[in-house]
């Protein structure tokens, strides 16, 4: 029992950092640059590639 | 001005929690795969929580199902909120004031007494009655019963003012109320107390009028629009601009088009106001006074067009008040100019005004009184702390 309620406390942790999350990348869009744009944009690429490379690593199917 | 029921626009707060809970679940399904993008400053705070979560596949599962929830919950108690919000009961109390000159739409409102006047100047956005929200909780009130004759603006829903500049509801309105309060009480100079963007237009009065003010307050009132801190009407700047080019020129701003600034500013506020009020007693005061309050703030008139853009124009985007530039007609409102005591309240707590650009005012000032409570935009003046922090000190500094 103790180790669920441990577990409920980590998702109400979850949820306020979500909503922190999405705060914090509204803030950037209010100031956004240019500048500041291609930054993200670069970023999230970068992110999406390391993904895709992690996932084809583990990936053994056939297709 | 009828009362909101509902914070405004509706749609929108929905929509807003809707989408804040109904993804968390796709969220911690993302973060259990190291596939959610996380903003820079809050990388350590979900790395840490990774940590607590551990390694196992059923500590995630688990993880994820009380996400999902513990959101349905939330989004839940969002809706309960907002139903106890609309049907409370909670109606404000008819003003203790009466309505003693007309101009235009707007009224002066005289709380009676016989002692010095104070001439409160509220802001255009949002009802006058920030400052008499209740008893118990009046600014107003309060200066009345420490000895003053207070007279308060209501504003009211523009009509011949709806194409009203920022200059015009000073020369056009405020100015001829101004000569009222000399006259009915038989003074040469009217103390003047503006609060938020109402200190502002007090200052723009000042300058014009300068001989009829025996003291100028600004509470909470931007002066420097270019501040370090964050400025949160420059963010809105650019949006607000494009959707005035493409309102009818007749057509004021709509109060939903302000309110959409406001929840700009911290777009989950009202999912934790109305989750904090679902679980509160709806007989209990602070129940109440969380209904009154948001009855205001989600109520005001709309905008006229032409101040909207003086303020976006020549605040916001200028900065002509800190800089010297601002004019009213051909007269330069320069507060170092004035010659009579001045006081400004910079709330440190304002995310509205930043505490900087309220202060900025007072640079540079001979007889600047300046006071910082540690309060909020809105709660400096109707807070359970105001009385101490605002209204007080107020008071004295109008005695003295």
């Amino acid at each position: 029992m103790a180790s669920h309620d441990k577990k409920q406390d980590l998702s109400i942790i979850f949820l306020e950092l979500w909503s922190k999350n999405l705060q914090a990348f509204g803030r950037d869009q209010q100031e956004m640059t240019p500048e500041r744009l291609e930054e993200m944009l670069q970023q999230m690429v970068q992110h999406t590639l390391q993904q895709s490379g992690s996932g084809r690593k583990g990936d053994t199917s056939d297709g | 001005m009828a009362e909101s029921k509902a914070p405004r626009p509706l749609p929108l707060h929905l929509a807003n929690a809707a989408s804040l809970w109904g993804s968390a679940s796709s969220a911690a399904r993302l973060f259990a795969q190291d596939s959610l993008i996380i903003h820079d400053s809050l990388q350590d705070d979900f790395a840490a929580l990774k940590q607590l979560v551990g390694d196992g596949d059923a500590g995630w599962h688990a993880f994820q199902t009380d996400v999902s929830a513990k959101a349905q919950q939330y989004a839940a108690d969002f809706l309960h909120g907002m139903r106890s919000y609309m049907e409370h009961p909670y109606k404000r109390p008819a003003t203790q004031a009466q309505a003693v000159r007309q101009v235009g739409a707007a009224e002066l409102l005289d709380y009676g007494g016989i002692g010095q006047p104070v001439f409160l100047i509220p802001s255009l956005i949002n009802p006058y009655y920030i400052l008499d929200l209740k008893p118990g909780r009046s600014l107003a009130a309060y200066l009345k019963n420490a000895g003053f004759r207070v007279f308060l603006v209501n504003w009211n829903e523009p009509e011949e003012e709806r194409g009203f500049g920022l200059s015009d509801y000073i020369l056009k309105c405020l100015a001829p109320m101004l000569e009222y309060i000399q006259a009915v009480v038989g003074v040469e100079r009217v103390a003047t107390v503006g609060y938020c963007m109402g200190g502002t237009l007090a200052a723009g009065l000042a300058a014009v009028r300068p001989k009829q003010i025996g003291r100028l307050g600004l509470l909470a009132s931007p002066w420097d629009f270019n501040t370090a801190e964050p400025m949160a009407g420059r963010a809105f700047l650019p949006l607000m601009a494009r959707l005035l080019d493409i309102l009818p020129d007749s057509m004021p701003v709509p109060i939903d088009l302000l309110q959409v600034f406001f929840t700009s500013l911290d777009p989950t506020l009202t999912d934790r106001k109305f989750r904090r009020f679902s679980a509160m007693d709806t007989e209990s005061p602070a129940a109440e006074f969380f209904v009154a309050l948001e009855h205001w703030a989600n109520s005001g008139a709309p905008l006229s067009q032409m101040a909207a853009r003086d303020c976006l124009q020549k605040w916001y985007q200028d900065n002509q008040p800190v800089k010297g530039q601002w004019a009213i007609r051909d007269q330069s409102v320069r507060p170092q100019d004035f010659d009579f005591p001045t006081l400004v309240a910079a709330p440190t707590g304002d995310r509205l005004v930043p505490a900087s650009s309220a202060l900025a005012f007072s640079q540079g000032m001979q007889d600047c009184t300046v006071l910082e409570p540690n309060a909020g935009h809105v709660g400096m003046v109707v807070g359970s702390k105001a009385e101490a922090g605002l209204w007080q000190p107020l008071a004295d500094w109008l005695q003295a």
